[in-house]
């Protein structure tokens, strides 16, 4: 198939897509439109075209707008809250990773330290105020004692938590609602 | 996600805006824009239950997209690229028929109250679905060759020839059907 081109097809477009076919259209374009195939070709698809978009469009069932943009505004909320849960799965992994060393960490040093379990466990044979009191001065005394010697390992991931819990609370506050106009 | 696949990336003039389309501009753009994008869907997939769905999509994903786009004409031109990319993709799923396969035996059940419908049916069931997207972007848009290429995907020049043959295709299937009557009103 040889594709030549009447060199006229661009007047012929012209004219139909301002709308002056035919009634406004040079004499001479016209007699041409009417000999030359290839415009005649282009004038038959054009207009059978044009109708059937004016035909077809006229019957379009359209949902209202507003329920469409209703519609968006739900699905970039929900693509919203899926982008933020990723980050908050891996916070949360992170901490309870952290939270579980630092109990273990704190369980053992206690038990390393020696701290009087046993008082605890009998403290109902002695007078219940007195020993309740005295035990709970102690075991507070032995906590201070225990934060001033803090371990440097598990300092390190707990200031580390803070860090990451801060930024995503930055992160948030500073997000704008992506729905808002 | 799935469905962002569909999504075209936008060409280098279209650059992310900070505010988009509010609701009242969108309803304006949707009351101009939303007839013709209907009669796009229905007519090359034939199908106007379809055209319903994708259209719906079509709004959702422009509406997604979040875009600052140079005037309406760029944002109408972006939106037919979405609803291409769906038709495509709708095609492409195992349970449809592939792009340039088989003829839609529903293509002309779309209209049957119009005779401008009833003429160009036949024709476009004959032509593949790929063939129609290209017609009706061109005669029913008028959209020029650059612009169906950004639309479709397609190379410009592919288009000039794809566009040649399918339109005498047609042209030969209207004229067999107004039993050789002039073209020319």
């Amino acid at each position: 198939m040889r594709l030549i081109a009447c060199p006229r097809e661009k007047e012929v477009s012209a004219e139909l897509a301002s709308g002056h076919w035919p009634h406004a259209v040079a004499a001479d374009l016209l007699a041409h439109s009417r000999a030359c195939s290839r415009c005649g070709e282009l004038l038959l698809v054009s207009q059978a075209f044009r109708q059937a978009r004016q035909a077809t469009a006229a019957q379009a069932p359209l949902p209202a707008p507003g329920m469409l943009w209703w519609r968006a505004q739900l699905r970039g909320r929900g693509e919203a809250v899926q982008k933020l849960e990723r980050p908050f799965l891996g916070a949360q992994l992170f901490t309870l990773a952290l939270t579980l060393a630092a109990a273990a960490l704190l369980v053992a040093s206690q038990i390393r330290r020696g701290v009087g379990w046993q008082p605890w466990a009998n403290w109902q044979d002695a007078h219940p105020l007195a020993t309740a009191w005295q035990e709970t001065a102690r075991i507070a005394a032995s906590c201070l004692d225990w934060f001033a010697h803090w371990p440097l390992a598990l300092l390190l991931p707990s200031l580390t938590a803070v860090a990451l819990f801060a930024a995503i609370a930055v992160f948030l506050a500073l997000q704008t609602d992506p729905n808002s106009s | 996600m799935f469905w962002q696949i569909a999504l075209p990336k936008p060409a280098a003039v279209e650059q992310p805006a900070e505010l988009r389309m509010d609701s009242d501009a969108f309803a304006a753009f949707y009351e101009r824009s939303a007839r013709p994008l209907w009669a796009y869907l229905a007519r090359v997939s034939g199908n106007g239950a379809l055209a319903d769905d994708l259209m719906q999509e079509a709004f959702l994903r422009f509406l997604a997209a979040q875009l600052s786009l140079d005037g309406e004409i760029a944002a109408r031109r972006y939106l037919f690229r979405i609803a291409t990319n769906l038709l495509r993709d709708h095609w492409r799923r195992p349970t449809s028929d592939s792009l340039d396969s088989v003829p839609e035996p529903h293509a002309p059940a779309v209209l049957t109250d119009s005779h401008a419908a009833d003429m160009l049916g036949p024709a476009l069931a004959a032509v593949t679905p790929r063939d129609r997207q290209l017609l009706w972007l061109a005669y029913a848009e008028g959209y020029s060759h650059k612009e169906i290429a950004e639309i479709t995907g397609l190379q410009s020049a592919s288009i000039r020839l794809l566009l040649f043959r399918s339109r005498r295709r047609v042209a030969q299937l209207l004229q067999k059907q107004t039993k050789g009557a002039p073209p020319c009103d």
